[in-house]
């Protein structure tokens, strides 16, 4: 529209100029004749008739061209002026349109914005803010930031909870971004909501006061749905144990019991229940731990720990297993061996990986493990002179409920849930899990995990 | 075990205190047991008995409240306290409420020995 109307102006204006040079002509031409018979009465000379016309004609010919020149100066210049005037006006439209177009997208953006100063007083919410806040924007003006967020950091701990936030201000003030801050923030009415906060500053020096732009992404619905599923959980795994725990320990009761005569029939029966006991135990706790970890409501327990320390435990476990198939393990950590990561993770990734070499692999096999330290990061590796697996089937080994078809013919047992746990453990813990195998060389296992915690 | 010394068992899990009180009566201690936290807190404040073996999810009371309520008494701040749950998801938060005389096991990981392994350990 505007650019139509823009060229519509400058071809009118072109046709007035035309208009204008004509008549103008026409004008002088008369104006010319004139005064070559004025010259010529006044000098009181009489020239030739072809002469005096020629004389005209060439009075003609100048005062046209001069007139042309005047007409083409101003043509020029008054297109230049309108031309200028009408970029100008183009810009000038093009600006309101974008910020119409920004103020559109800011007002109606369904991710609540604000602007905040470094009190943590609200300007210009958006319409997403005013529904997070479930106020007006006069309510919503009158806010105070600082005062309704809490940062949760340790169960129950306000403490914490303030030194968290003075921190966050800080950061604020200073004008460092802030992405993603998982917080509560209370709402007009009194609610608790769960938002992810980012906080972009205008540079330092800017005499804007609110300067911080403020995006709150509710996740009410998330933190409420994982609270759902951790409590199913902890049901589950309650109520699966239970009944559980009550076969063990009776049958213990009835192994140990000195009041208790049993016949070493009787005995061997119980034992072999003891055992399916057990298996049954451990198989629940498996499948529990990958619930947790698919529906993302484990978290690491970051702590300092000796990788070697954690290797020799897990191995104290297996030396019954580890003579029975009189195998040899071999060892080399080096010196400097800490890490801070999640023990329990890590212990339950070392003995899975330790568990498949033992039981894949032949009598008298050896089991090779090496911890190596180097710029910030960990690599152990745990290599076996087993079975291997076979190349079709590599791809698949970290699926879950995965057993290779040579394994399935050594052993019957395994859940298929062991390796698949151990690369969600190390991944949930930053770190990579890789293998090479052979069938009938052996498998070699590296893991690779920083040595420090995120953000620590 | 010394047979002055009495054993509280608080569990709703009617075969697990059970089989938990037979084994301590063998083992020649005297047992108190209670059926839910609420009972246990009465019968501790009571009895004072030497040492406390605590289920965590219960009916009326649980095991996290019984201890908060224990903490609160002169006595009961001092009593040996054994925390048994089934549940390792609620792992974390009973460690951080475990104190220095408390302790916290997950019941399908022990055998009946070790549980009685644990107790004497506290009562020495």
């Amino acid at each position: 529209m505007r650019s139509v109307r823009t060229k519509k102006n400058v071809g009118l204006a072109e046709l007035n100029a035309i208009a204008f040079f004509i008549s103008v002509t026409v004008v002088l031409i008369v104006f010319s004749s004139s005064i070559t018979s004025l010259v010529t009465f006044g000098l009181g000379a009489e020239f030739e008739e072809d002469v005096l016309m020629r004389l005209q004609a060439f009075v003609v010919i100048v005062l046209i061209a001069l007139i042309g020149l005047a007409t083409e100066l101003i043509l020029t210049r008054h297109q230049l002026t309108h031309r200028t005037q009408s970029l100008a006006e183009e810009m000038v439209s093009d600006l309101k349109f974008s910020r119409e177009q920004f103020r559109m997208l800011y007002e109606n953006s369904p991710v609540p914005y604000f602007l905040m100063n470094d009190d943590g007083a609200i300007r210009n919410p958006n319409r997403a803010t005013l529904r997070l806040f479930e106020g007006t924007e006069e309510a919503c003006n009158a806010l105070d930031f600082f005062s309704l967020a809490r940062i949760h950091t340790t169960e129950g701990d306000e403490t914490s909870k303030d030194d968290t936030l003075s921190l966050l201000r800080t950061k604020i003030e200073r004008g460092l971004p802030v992405t993603r801050q998982e917080m509560t923030i209370r709402t007009i009415p009194g609610a608790q909501k769960w938002v992810l906060a980012s906080i972009y500053s205008l540079n330092k020096s800017t005499q804007v006061p609110f300067k911080h732009l403020v995006t709150l992404v509710d996740i009410t619905k998330e933190k409420e749905s994982d609270t759902v599923k951790t409590d199913f959980l902890l049901l589950a795994s309650h109520q699966l144990r239970t009944p559980l725990t009550t076969i063990k320990w009776y049958i213990d009761y009835l192994l140990t019991s000195k009041s208790m005569k049993v016949s070493d029939e009787v005995r061997e029966y119980l034992e072999q229940i003891y055992v399916g006991n057990e298996r049954m135990i451990d198989l629940i706790t498996t499948l529990l731990t990958v619930s947790r970890i698919e529906m993302g409501t484990l978290a690491p327990e970051y702590t300092r720990m000796h990788l070697g320390e954690v290797i020799d435990d897990v191995l104290k476990e297996l030396e019954p297993d580890i003579q029975k198939k009189h195998m040899k393990v071999e060892k080399q950590i080096d010196e400097d061996d800490v890490l801070t990561t999640d023990r329990t993770m890590m212990r339950i990734a070392i003995h899975n990986l330790c568990t498949n070499a033992i039981k894949y692999s032949p009598a008298e096999g050896s089991i090779f493990i090496e911890g190596t330290f180097a710029s910030g990061m960990c690599s152990l590796t745990v290599r076996d002179t087993g079975y291997g697996i076979p190349p079709s089937e590599q791809e698949k080994i970290f699926t879950k409920m995965f057993r290779a078809s040579n394994a399935r013919q050594v052993s019957a047992n395994g859940t298929g849930l062991g390796l698949h746990l151990t690369k969600a453990f190390i991944e949930k813990l930053g770190g990579t899990i890789d293998f090479t195998s052979e069938v009938n060389k052996g498998t070699t296992f590296v893991i690779k995990l920083p040595r420090v915690a995120p953000d620590a | 075990m010394d047979p002055s010394k009495t054993i509280l068992i608080v569990d709703d899990e009617e075969s697990l205190v059970n089989v938990l009180a037979r084994k301590f009566e063998e083992e020649g201690v005297k047992v108190l047991t209670a059926p839910n936290g609420k009972i246990g807190l009465e019968t501790a404040l009571a009895e004072h008995p030497d040492i406390i073996l605590l289920d965590i999810m219960m009916p009326e009371m649980d095991g996290f409240d019984v201890m908060r309520h224990l903490q609160q008494d002169e006595w009961g701040k001092t009593v040996p306290i054994i925390l048994l749950t089934n549940s390792s998801s609620i792992e974390t938060v009973a460690k951080a409420v475990s104190t220095g005389m408390s302790e916290f096991l997950v019941k399908t990981d022990m055998r009946l020995d070790d549980v009685v392994d644990r107790v004497k350990g506290h009562l020495h």
